[in-house]
Formats: C-alpha cells, structure tokens, sequence
C-alpha cells in the first residue's frame, strides 16, 4: 500500500509538470526588456541582480553585464550588486535600457535568496549574511564549507586539515548537540555539498541564521541555512572561463626531540623511576638510529585545482557549463584525494513557462588515513628505525628497549590499503508557470544520488607492537544512497497603492534510502610478489553485512510579506513537518515565525543627514530537529548474537540497545533584535543583532549510566535544554581615494551558552574531564587543579589540611619536584572529589578582519580571523610530557628541563612508571585564543588594450598565501581544530591541524 | 482557457498529493522489542543470547584472568603498557581506567541486562512448561554468576533485577544484598536445571553447576556448612555425573572438553574471526592465551610468579619424577632438566636453541591453557574451553568445607587425596606434608597450597584469598608479599575491593560511593 501511494504522489507530479507543458505556449504575456549593467567605468557587472521590483521575478547578468527579463507593462526594474548602490530604471515604453550603478551601496540593495523566494536586503526581517563568494575563492580548499570561514558573522568553520575530508561549520554557536551541520540548499536541492561539489561553480550563498529567516524551512533548520546558488548563463555568445590554482600545502610540525636529547631524558626518566621504586628494571639500551619520524611522515603537497566554464544563452535560455579537476596530494604520507566534476546548468523560457535544471556529477577518489600520524609522530621514539627486517612485515615499531605503543605510520598506511570511490549525481528539475503577473506556480524535483565503493586490504606484517597474528584480509564494501526531494510552490506578489503583499505556500516531499553491502574474508595468498586482493581469492572466513536506512518528510510551508511605503514590514512563516524519524505520536511539528521591521530613516521626521539608512527589526520564531538515527525510538532486538552450544554456532538475541521511545522534536526558539544603518554617503555600513535561543529537547547520544547494561551507543534521548545568547555586529567601510580603492569589513560576534537542564531528570552531568551543570556553559574542564611544583622541603612540610592531615598523591607524599594538587574537599586525599572547574573551551568572541584594495590593476586582499576567551586541553602536550610511560618528548624550551636537571623550571620531576606528575589537570590546559592571517592575496588584472586584441577579456594573475601568521599562545599545532564531541569539545586530542599554503592563480576569460 | 485551468487543477492536486502513511517506514534491518518475546524460539535464542555475553573482553575471555590470576599471588603483570600493568598491582590511579575496571562493569551489566530481559518476558510466553522453566533457570544461573564476580571485585553495585531504562540512576547494593540474591537465583536454578544436556547442548549450565556456584558463594561468606550440602550433591554424582579425568591436561586443552571433569565450561570456537561486537561474527575464542604466551609469540603480559615452580618441585610423584602439574601450568628456563620427557618445542620453538635468541629470561610464563600444543602461534581465537569450575576444584571445596565444619581432617584429606593421586602424588599422609594431617590449622594451610598447585590460573586464587582472610591483614598481606612483591603496594581495608568507576558515581546523583580508601 505505501509503494503505491509513493507511485501515486510521484505520478501526479510528473501529471502536473506534463500539464504545464503542454499549456506553457498559449498564455505568453507581458513583454521582454533587455539590457547591460555598467560600472561608472564602463566596464560591465556580471552577477548584478535585476528584478521586477516588489516581485521576485528577476534575474542575474551574465558575464559582459547583460541580462534580459519578462515583465509586465509597467513594472519597475530594480538593479542591485554588492558595492554598489540600488538603481531603479521604470520600464516604459522602452525595451533596451543601459543601467550605470555607482559605487557605495554597500550590500542594503542587493536582492538575497532567502528560501522559496527573494527579498532585497534591505527589506530583511531577519538574520541573514550574504557570502562573497570572491572572497571564497581566496582559498585553497577544495570544500565549500572551509572556504566561508571568517567570511560571515556568526559562522564558524573548522577544518580538519586532512585531504579529501570535509571542515565543520557551526552557525551562531552550539544549537543542537547531536548534529551541528547548517541545512545546505543547492539550488533549491536539500544537499550536503561535502567534499562532492566544487565551489567554482557558486554564484551565490546566504546564511539564514535566525528563526524567522530560517523559519520556511521549519525543521532541519535549527543550525541555521544556507541557500547555494550556482552560475547561470547569460544571454550573449559563448563566454570561456579558466580558472587555475597551483597550491603548496604543508602541514606544522612538533618540536620533538632527536636520538640524543631522547635518551638523555629517557635515562633520567628510568633512573627516578629506579630511585623511586617505580621501575625495577634498568634503563633501556637504546639502538644507534636517529629517526625523525615527522620527515618522514609530513610532506609538502601539490594542490592542483583546474576549472574550465562555459556559458551564454540566447533570448529564451541559457547555459552553464562546467568541468573541474582537483588534486590533492596530501601533507602526509598515505592520504591524497582526486576530484573531477562537471555541470550543467540551462534555462529555458516561453511565455508563461520557463524551465531549469542544475546537474552536478562529480567522481572523487581518495586514499584515507588508516591511522593518527600526529599522535604516531610523538609516540614513535627516534631510537627506533623507520624499517626493520626482523619484525613480521619489515618494519621497525619499538621491542623491549624501545618500549613504545605506537604506530609506525609508514608501516599501517603501507600494509593496509584502503581507496574510495564515490559517484554522485546532484541537482534539481524545475518548471515554473506563472498565468497571471501576481502568482506562479513552481515545481521543483531534486535528486541525489551516490554510489560509494571501498575497498580495503591487509597483508601480513605489523605496525605496533603486541599485534595479534591475523591472516590477510580483503573487505570490500558499497554503499548507495537516494535522496529525492518533490516541492510544489505557489508564489503571490502585489501592490496595493503603498501596501505591497507576496506570499508563498507550497508543499515538499523527501525521502532517503541508503544500502550498505559489505564482504570480507580472511587467508589471501601470494601471487609473484604481491597479494591477490579480490575476495574470491580468499580462502576462508567469508562474511558479508547488509544494512538498510531509510527516512521521509512531508513538509507543508507558508509565508506572507507585507510592507507599507518601505518603511514597515510583516512577515509571518509556518512550516509544518512531519518525519518518520519519530513515533507517529510526536511525529508532526510546528514551526511558526514572526517579524517585523521598522526603516526609520524612511520617516518624515528623521532628518540625519549623515544617516543614509535606518532600519530597526525584531522577530521570534521556533525552528526544529530531528536530525537522528532513522529509527532512533524504536527498540530493536539483536538477533545476531551468536553462541557456541552443543560445539557449533547457534543464534541467540536480546535488546542489545536502548531507546527512548518517546523522543519528541527538538525546538529552537530564538528571539532576534537587530539594526541595520548606512552612514556618511554609504560609505559606512553597520549591521548589529543581539539574540537569545533556547533549544529545548535537544535530542543528542549522551552517555547513560553504564549499570544499564547498554551497548552499541547511548541512545538519543530529548535530553538538554541550552541558551545561546550573543551580539553580532559587522561594519563595513568603503572608500577610494584616486585610483586607490578600499573596503575594511569587522565582523565581530559573542558568544555565550548555558545550560538550562539536562537529561533525565539531571542538573549535573559528568563526561571524562568535563562537567555540565544547569545555569553554567556546556562541558566545563573539570580537572584537578593544581599550584606548582615543591620547590623546598618547606612546602612539603607544610603541605597538610586544616587539619595539619600530610596530604597524601596516589597514597604516597609528595617529593621535591612533585606536582603540587590542591586538596580540595581537605581530606588529606588527592581523590576525584579534589576535581574542579578550572577551564571553558567556549570562545567569548569570534572576529574577523577583511581589507580587500585596488590600485590601477593591482589588487590586494587579507582575511584575520580570531577567536579569543576559550580554553584548551592540550593532550599532545600531556602525550610529549608524559614520562610514567614511555614516547617521543617535546623539546623542553631553554629554562623548561625537567626539576632534576633545573630545579627553578616548572616542569615537574620526571619519573618512569609513577604517574604521579601526569594527572589530568590543569597543567595541560591553554589558553586557546588566537589571531590568524587565514589569507593573503596580491592580483594584477592585465589591462584590456592589452589583452583585447588577443580576444582574451580578462586575465588576471594572483598568488595567495594562506595560514601564514598566527597568533596565539597555545602550544599546540593548531587551535583552531575540530573536536565533535560536544562533551569534550575544547580538548586537542592530536586533532588534525590547519596546513599552511602558498597558491598562484590564474583566472582567464575569453 | 481549458489549458489554464487543467493546469491550476493538477497543481492542487499535486499539493494534495502526499499523505502522511508515507512517513510509516519499518526498520528493515531488526525486529522490534514490541514484536518479539512472544515464542518459544524467542525463549531459546534470548537465553542464547545471554550465554553470548562470555564472550567479551570484560570476562574470562580476557582481562578478567588479570584480576584473579595477575593480582594474586600467583602471578604478576610487567606489560609494557604501565597502566595495564599498575593495575595488577594495586597501583590504581585513573579509576575509570577501561581495561582495568570500566569494562569488568560495563561487560558483567551489559550480560545481567540480557538475564534480565529472559526473566522478565519469557514467562508471558505460551510454550512448553518444561523448556520455559530451564530457561528462566539457566538466565537465573548466569545472573547469579554475573553478580558473583561484581561482589568478587567491588563488593557492593546496583543490584539490578529487571530491565532498566535508559533515564536509569544507579543506586547501590550492600555485598550481603548481593550475596542473598545470588544465593536466591542460583536455588532457582537448581530447581529448573537438568543434570545434564544432550550432546546438541553441551555448554548450557546444568544442576550440577548452580549447586558449585551456590557452594562458593556460601563458601565467600564463610557459610560452610550450607556449601557442604551443595558439594555433597555433587560429590555424590562422582562416577556417574562428574569425576576426575586420567589426563590432567585434558582440562586445559580443545580436544576433550565437556568431560565429565567440567562443571560449567566456556565455550570457546575458532569458527568466527571476527571482532568482539554483536553480530554474526563475533569472535568466540579465546584472548587470553595470546596476552600470557611469552614473547615473539604472545606478549608476555601476564606472567607465573617463581615461587610457584618452587613449590611444585618440593614434591615429587610417587613415581619419583616431578609433578607433571608443573610442566603443564609454568613454562620457565630449565624445564626440561625437571622434565627430560617434557616437549621440547614450545610453540614449535626449539626450546633449548632459541631460549636466549628470544630473549626469555628467568621469567616465568603461563603455560595452563596455551595452545602451544598443536600450533605455532597465538591469536584472539583459541578454541579451547576455559573450565570456570571443574570438577577438581569441587572436590578441594569439599574438602575444605568439611574441615571447617568439624569433621575430621582424615576425613577432609580422603577428597584432597583423589586430586592429589590423580596427579600422580601420594596420599597427603604418605607425603612430605603429612604433618598437615596434625590439625585443623595446618590442613587448611596446606589445602591452600595444594588448591594453587591444582587450580593455579584458573581464575579462583583471588576469591580464595579473601575468603581464607589474607587480604584482611598485615599478617596476610606480608604472608602474600613474600610470594608476590607486588603486595607491597596492598593497603589492607582498600584493594581488598576495586574503585567503583568514578564515571558511574559521577553521575549517580549520590546513589554510588566509592569504596574505603580510594
């Protein structure tokens, strides 16, 4: 019965789109009008939008400043791009206009995409950022999501620093816990665009940031949106664009130490640790190698990044067409990436009807890492040799004098081989109709699809020591998934004298399926010298695994507009959402916003002469999530528990997981107050908000007690409730003096979370060195504090109670060179209860910096981006200072040795075998602030008598650099990394750094 | 117009079009809880699923040998991971350290949760009378086995009956609480178990097996007489149920296992190679060997203390040659001098060439339960069965029981002489420890010596300290250190007992304590 109802809604679509069809030649009306946007240079602005003005009917100019729409006798056009000021051409009698846009209207004009519709910007209700997608362009990254950092208030981007793996982005701070990831709409299509799409293509981005921005998305939104637009064609003969970036990419490095200065700590290290009891062997007889495990592990990499495009159109369509190749070899052995792309992108119209369709196809192919090299380079000592024929598989990995856990990194990427590959086809079918000039009808159909194929090998051989013998293995797996989205949109528009009223209403229905097929088997022989790796040809052990998940919404979506004079504006928004992750009992919710905004300087009465803008907004709204398993509240019997019985294998099942059956939506619901005001000649642009949200059940995985009996993962409960609550304020300066061009853009944005309950029935809730508690911010360190080192004998003595108690570590008294623990609770103990919190990884402020400048034809842009407040916990710097056992050391800086050798420094005695020294504290904790040059660039566009007569239109030459200078006092490799679990999430677990690089660029058109 | 309006017709059809059945999507990938429990094969593959729970590293399978065989006195941990060898060496100091605690608690609760589930839906279910109450008998049996093990390592936790939900808040139970329940499921379990299987359920527990667990929690709380009632049922079957197998090797080894010598057995597969998850392939061998073979082989991590070997070779068989006992539980330099009939391939090692090479050292190793006899490598499968009591053990219980209850030591010695004749060693009286015969003292010391030399690694040696009192004093404690110097760090009235998970008791709203001291 559910097929056919699923036939049945995708054939009336298909009916609906075939109806309009046929119809779309009868009812043309209204009347084309052409044009070219120019500069007050004369040069053309492609990407200007020109709309119908108080509709939505528009378009955007394609590459020489061309663009051509349909309007009804009447209308008005109004022209708008970034930078410059809003031009409103009435349309007449004629039907050829030339539109000059002057320089200073900084951004106000421009119309945005704000979800089922546009809106200019300055007639915004709510919290909205458009991207500049030129700034994006500046860096080197081959994922969309790396290259908006810095580059809107409020959102944070983090990357991992790892070919072929995407950043995390986080819009106004911790919303939700259980998924942080924005709701991405490519061109009109619900997609992650990951690592599968290339930036190349974007035209334009907006964040959707507040409720009632985001509120036409209803559920899903909750982390905020951001709405994708690709390129265009415009109309005019075929424009070629090439695009190319050489990048070198390098990664940051420890200061470890060398054979030398290892043994020479190691032997104090062993020799306290005979002294104090600790170690009742001798020191180790280290071997004669001096490996510098970082050369051989880091490497500076090629990033290659090649676009072509091809675009142009005549009166009824358009084209874009574009293919992209990008390389990456990695900055560490074993890890490269390969992307190729390709789009097309066309439009067409006739009369009433116009269609599109936006396809993307992209092939990755990427070599993961199969281990941590950051973590691998600290623990490898450098007495141990890169390759060793001794050991099963060649390579060297520590014994008994070379007393390390560790991976030899060169050894695992080598023995176990791992490649994936990915298909993905991407976009969406639209046809719009639109039989009166006030309503149009559009049906938007997307799909995403993806066929993921790894294939994975181990041979024979060892990367650490104590690995168990396991015979070689092959594993082969697939995955594919289907995405299809189906949206019906009804869009009203009109004037009433000074009233202006549009609205929009419609319908979407999505679903996902996903199928996961894996094989192994164990025992693959030895042909000639290489292994054969196809699953036949293993000889034992097969197994295979199969998993289904699958998930739908149902969507019904509303919006009305009204605005009076320019100077008031309405708006409310009501989505409902209905998804099958949720028990049909709680399975629909609503999701309503209100707004409103007030432009003040459009009064009679504001007469500020230096004020060229004014406009106050407020606005509520609740947004939701259900971004959880598919089948989160349903408790599943495992039914592959396996036993031996009777001397074979006999199938057993039980609850191996629990559920919450009752989990309910979770909802945001943030109240938004914000100005927006233009000053001295537009020259000034100020942008400020303040918002609070409070997100009430938030469904996230926190860890249930462990006397449940619980396995596979805690389960999703309805679980915290948070507050968010910041200002964010961006202020923009643009400027020229001569032939010199400036613009300075600060955006500055605060954060601030608490904690307003917690889980089952919870005010305090403990995860490893954190602790969350209501009324104080999520996750807090909560470690033992400490206060130096004995220095004298004196502090010893004096290191009692109040009760003159000696206070005991690990049941014994300190010794000189000891760290010194503060007995919290006074119990003459350092136990658990002395923790307490001493740091929070929640940064207070977040800012950005861009200053972009032109002279003749040169150009020269920064991005600076900060962030400052926060604390984090540096467990590379525990792992390079951890001598209770054994690893690579830190260099201790000049005035840093350890006591036994500088009794005046602060680092501790050092000792093998007692972790006296080594508890979790805050010793380990930094402060994470920072400053960061993200990027660098210097242009020179060739003039155009120069290049004109070669028939090249625009060449310009560029080299950036990007990660160049930071600022900050973490001892770490990088502090700006990604930790996703929100328990932990300030701690440095030997995250991925951010890599440096230097690019040279290319951008030809012709 | 007729176009225009066939249009404006299917475009609400279309926003009509979907209905919210569209969102009713079954998981295609498991049953659900609502539509299971309610068949007889749901009984039987729920109880089989409980059995499942062994075999995970938190038991037998691996890290629970460290703390009964590596914390006592009978062995010693120098892993090169100094955490993992701290704590076999009272030398706690991350109370949440995983493999040293957290995953004793998480695996024996995860394995009470199943118990759990069996007890509370099975007996709803329509099925046959007989099936269902050995069902509930065997989940009744592993329960009680499960709390036996927490009250053995922390003496007290949540006593947790039925299935908790997810919002559960621990809340703890005294070690007497723990023990009454115990004693409660495993009289349940006598009642509905049979005193044996057919040969298709080999492995189930049996009468016999609740009756031994039921005597040693009597026994761990010194209620010796009750135990001696239980044994007797036990020792009454000898002949026909249970007695001691002709090779003592047999106990250790895949090749004759459910022999009437075992009581309640693991059992351990080679059939599966995967990991240790909750599927299809799960492993179902045994890792302990590959921790405790010596290196280049295994990794050494657990190792026999010398003065084990010490202790067999003060007595030899009657057959004037050493206790075979030793060569099959130790393996250390110059065994083939005590055994010049012993193998000289370890592993397929040339013992006497290579010792050095490998750098073997005078340490000693864990021979009991290796696999060195048919192959060449360790690895996370051993299919051997690892006997959790063995009918040896019974016997030595018995005996026990029967001189702390005021029977004769003559009497007492008859059960001890069977496991000692069985090794080839003289009646007690006939040996060089006959003076053991001159009290009740003196028998019980000596039956402490003579259960090591039978049950060394087998997992029991902690349990019998703390009930024979030597963790309650400095007396006992500096008794052990003599043994095992790693008592020196043993401080009396704290590592009796292990650190509650200071996760569980961070978040218990006050429901959890730590133990004394920590």
């Amino acid at each position: 019965m559910k097929r056919k109802v699923k036939h049945l809604c995708a054939k009336l679509s298909m009916l609906c789109l075939l109806a309009l069809m046929y119809t779309a030649p009868v009812f043309a009306q209204g009347k084309t009008v052409r044009g070219t946007v120019l500069d007050a240079a004369g040069e053309p602005v492609p990407g200007a939008n020109v709309i119908q003005k108080g509709t939505a009917n528009g378009v955007i100019t394609g590459i020489d400043g061309d663009f051509s729409l349909e309007v009804p006798p009447g209308a008005t056009l109004q022209i708008s791009y970034i930078g410059f000021q809003t031009e409103e051409v009435a349309v007449g009698a004629n039907t050829e206009f030339t539109v000059i846009l002057r320089d200073g209207g900084v951004g106000l004009e421009e119309v945005v995409v704000i979800g089922y519709g546009t809106v200019r910007k300055g007639d915004l209700t709510g919290a909205v950022s458009v991207i500049n997608t030129d700034d994006m362009k500046k860096s080197p990254s081959a994922s969309l999501t790396s290259q908006l950092q810095g580059l809107a208030t409020g959102v944070n981007v983090r990357s991992t620093g790892k070919a072929g793996e995407d950043s995390q982005i986080e819009i106004r701070g911790v919303g939700t816990l259980s998924n942080r990831d924005p709701l991405w709409i490519i061109d009109g299509m619900i997609s992650n665009p990951g690592m599968n799409f290339n930036p190349a293509d974007i035209e334009s981005i907006q964040v959707l940031k507040d409720a009632s921005a985001a509120a036409i998305y209803g559920s899903r939104s909750a982390n905020g949106v951001i709405i994708v637009t690709t390129k265009k064609g415009g109309k005019g003969p075929m424009k070629i664009g090439v695009n190319i970036k050489e990048t070198l990419e390098w990664s940051p490095k420890f200061d470890l130490m060398n054979a030398a200065d290892y043994r020479k700590y190691n032997d104090m290290a062993y020799t306290e640790g005979i002294r104090n009891g600790s170690w009742g062997g001798g020191l180790q007889q280290h071997a004669a190698y001096d490996t510098n495990w970082q050369d051989e592990v880091f490497r500076t990499g090629l990033v290659q990044d090649y676009n072509v495009s091809l675009s142009g159109g005549g009166e009824s369509g358009g084209y874009f067409v574009s293919g992209g190749y990008y390389k990456n070899e990695g900055v560490s052995y074993g890890n490269e990436f390969d992307r190729y792309s390709f789009r097309v992108n066309t439009e067409g119209k006739r009369g009433m009807f116009a269609f599109g369709e936006n396809i993307l196809y992209t092939y990755t192919d990427k070599d993961p890492l199969q281990t941590n090299p950051y973590n691998d380079v600290v623990r490898m000592m450098p007495t141990i040799p890169l390759y060793d024929a001794n050991n099963p598989g060649g390579y060297g990995y520590g014994d008994a004098n070379a007393n390390t856990f560790g991976t030899n990194p060169v050894a695992r990427e080598d023995l176990e081989r791992q490649n994936e590959k990915n298909n993905r086809l991407n976009g969406s079918v639209w046809a719009t109709f639109k039989p009166f000039s006030f309503l149009y009808y559009k049906l938007n159909a997307g799909m995403d699809i993806e066929f993921w194929d790894r294939a994975w090998f181990r041979g024979e051989g060892n990367w650490t020591r104590n690995q168990e013998y396991r015979s070689p293995e092959s594993a082969k797996e697939k995955r594919h998934t289907y995405t299809r989205l189906v949206e019906h949109t009804l869009n009203f528009t009109d004037d009433y004298g000074k009233h202006h009223i549009d609205a929009v209403a419609g319908t979407t229905y999505q679903t996902y399926e996903q199928e996961f097929l894996t094989g192994s088997r164990l025992n693959f022989p030895i042909v000639g010298d290489d292994y054969l790796t196809v699953l036949n040809a293993g000889q034992g052990n097969q197994q295979n695994s199969n998993a289904i998940y699958q998930n739908a919404m149902i969507s019904y979506l509303g919006r009305a507009n009204y605005s009076y004079d320019y100077k008031y504006y309405l708006t409310a928004t009501i989505r409902r959402d209905g998804t099958s992750r949720l028990s049909q009992e709680n399975r629909w919710g609503n999701f309503p916003s209100f707004s409103a905004a007030w432009r003040i300087s459009n009064e009679a009465f504001f007469r500020l002469p230096w004020v060229d803008d004014l406009k106050l907004r407020a606005n509520w709204g609740r947004l939701g999530n259900s971004a959880i398993g598919d089948w989160d509240y349903l408790g599943t019997i495992n039914q592959s528990l396996v036993t031996v019985i009777g001397g074979s294998l006999k199938p057993g099942a039980a609850q191996v997981k629990m559920v919450n059956s009752d989990l309910r939506w979770e909802t945001k619901e943030t109240t938004n107050i914000g100005l927006d005001a233009m000053f001295l000649g537009h020259r000034l642009g100020v942008s400020a908000e303040y918002y609070i949200s409070n997100t009430k059940d938030v469904l996230t995985d926190m860890p249930i007690a462990i006397s449940t009996g619980n396995q596979g993962g805690a389960p999703k409960a309805n679980a915290a409730s948070l507050r968010n609550t910041g200002f964010e304020v961006s202020l923009n300066w643009r400027d020229k003096a001569g032939d010199f061009n400036y613009n300075v853009i600060a955006n500055l944005t605060t954060l601030k979370n608490e904690v307003t309950a917690l889980g089952y029935g919870k005010d305090v809730y403990y995860s490893g060195k954190t602790k969350s508690e209501t009324g104080r911010p999520l996750s807090m360190y909560y470690l033992y504090k400490t206060d130096g080192i004995f220095r004298t004998q004196g502090e010893i003595d004096s290191y009692v109670t109040s009760a003159g108690q000696p206070i005991m570590i690990g049941g014994k008294r300190p010794e000189l060179g000891d760290v010194k623990y503060i007995d919290t609770d006074d119990n003459g103990d350092i136990t658990a209860n002395d923790r307490q919190i001493v740091g929070n990884p929640w940064p207070e402020v977040q800012l950005s910096l861009l200053f972009n400048a032109s002279w003749k034809n040169i150009d020269l842009s920064m991005m600076w981006y900060g962030q400052f407040g926060n604390d984090i916990y540096n467990v590379p710097l525990w792992q390079g200072r951890l001598f209770s056992d054994n690893s690579n050391y830190i260099n201790f800086k000049e005035g840093e040795e350890p006591y036994q050798e500088n009794p005046n420094s602060s680092t501790a005695r050092i000792i093998y075998g007692d972790f006296r020294n080594t508890y979790d504290s805050d010793r380990y904790l930094e402060n994470g602030s920072y400053l960061r040059l993200k990027n660098i660039q210097l242009g020179y566009t060739f003039p155009k008598n120069l290049i004109s007569p070669l028939g090249v239109e625009n060449l310009r030459l560029y080299v950036a650099g990007n990660n160049l200078i930071t600022l900050t006092g973490y001892k770490g490799l990088d502090p700006d990394f990604v930790n996703t679990d929100v328990w932990d999430r300030g701690t440095d677990n030997f995250a991925f750094p951010n890599t440096s690089s230097v690019m040279f660029g290319l951008d030809l058109t012709f | 117009m007729k176009y225009l309006y066939l249009a404006l017709i299917a475009m609400s059809l279309a926003f009509t079009g979907c209905s919210g059945d569209l969102l009713d999507i079954s998981n295609p990938n498991e049953g659900t809880t609502d539509k299971y429990w309610t068949k007889e094969a749901d009984a039987i593959a729920g109880i089989n699923g409980c059995y499942s729970a062994l075999y995970k590293e938190g038991t037998w399978m691996r890290w629970l040998s460290f703390r009964y065989d590596l914390a006592s006195d009978e062995g010693y941990s120098p892993s090169p991971w100094i955490e993992l060898g701290d704590w076999a060496r009272f030398n706690y100091v991350n109370y949440n350290f995983y493999e040293g605690n957290n995953i004793h608690w998480e695996h024996f609760y995860m394995a009470i949760y199943r118990c759990n589930q069996v007890l509370k839906y099975v007996p709803d279910i329509e099925m046959d009378a007989g099936v269902k109450t050995q069902t509930l008998a065997q989940a009744s049996f592993l329960r009680a086995l499960w709390y036996f093990q927490i009250n053995i390592l922390w003496e007290k936790a949540p006593l947790i009956l039925e299935p908790t939900d997810a919002g559960y808040t621990p809340v703890e139970a005294t070690e007497a609480a723990i023990w009454q329940q115990i004693e409660a499921d495993l009289k349940t379990a006598v009642d509905g178990l049979p005193e044996a299987w057919g040969d298709a359920d080999k492995g189930r527990a049996t009468k016999g097996a609740a009756k031994a667990f039921l005597a040693k929690a009597y026994m761990q709380q010194r209620k010796y007489d009750l135990a001696k009632a239980e044994l007797e049922w036990l020792t009454g079957k000898e002949g026909s149920l249970y007695g001691l197998v002709t090779n003592w090797m047999d106990n250790f080894t895949h090749l004759n296992e459910n022999n009437m010598e075992g009581v309640f057995e693991i059992q351990f597969d080679d059939a599966n190679k995967g990991d240790t998850g909750n599927n299809a392939s799960m492993a179902t061998g045994f890792q302990r060997t590959q921790f405790y073979a010596p290196g280049s082989i295994g990794w050494a991590d657990g190792k026999a203390r010398r003065w084990l070997v010490d202790e067999f070779l003060k007595e030899k068989r009657t057959d004037g040659t050493n206790d075979t006992r030793l060569y099959n539980s130790v393996f250390y330099r110059g065994y083939l001098t005590d055994f010049p009939d012993g193998n000289p391939l370890y592993y397929g090692v040339d013992v006497a060439a290579q010792w050095d090479e490998r750098g073997w050292g005078d340490e000693c190793y864990i021979r009991k339960y290796g696999t060195w006899y048919y192959r060449d490598q360790e690895d996370y499968f051993a299919p051997n069965n690892y006997r959790i009591i063995r009918y040896a053990d019974i016997l030595l219980n018995y005996a026990e029981c029967l001189a702390e209850t005021g029977a004769s030591i003559s009497q007492a010695a008859v059960y001890l002489d069977k496991v000692r004749q069985r090794a080839g060693m003289s009646k007690l009286a006939e040996s060089v420890f006959k003076n053991a015969l001159n009290s009740k003292e003196a028998f019980l010391k000596r039956l402490q010596m003579e259960r090591t030399l039978e049950l060394c690694f087998e997992g029991w040696r902690w349990a019998d300290l703390k009930r024979w009192g030597l963790l309650d004093s400095q007396a006992g404690i500096d008794e052990l250190k003599q043994r095992d110097e790693d008592f020196g760090n043993f401080i009396v009235g704290k590592h009796n007992r292990l650190p509650v998970p200071q996760i569980e008791i961070d978040n218990s709203m006050g429901g959890l304590t730590q133990n004394p001291l920590y």
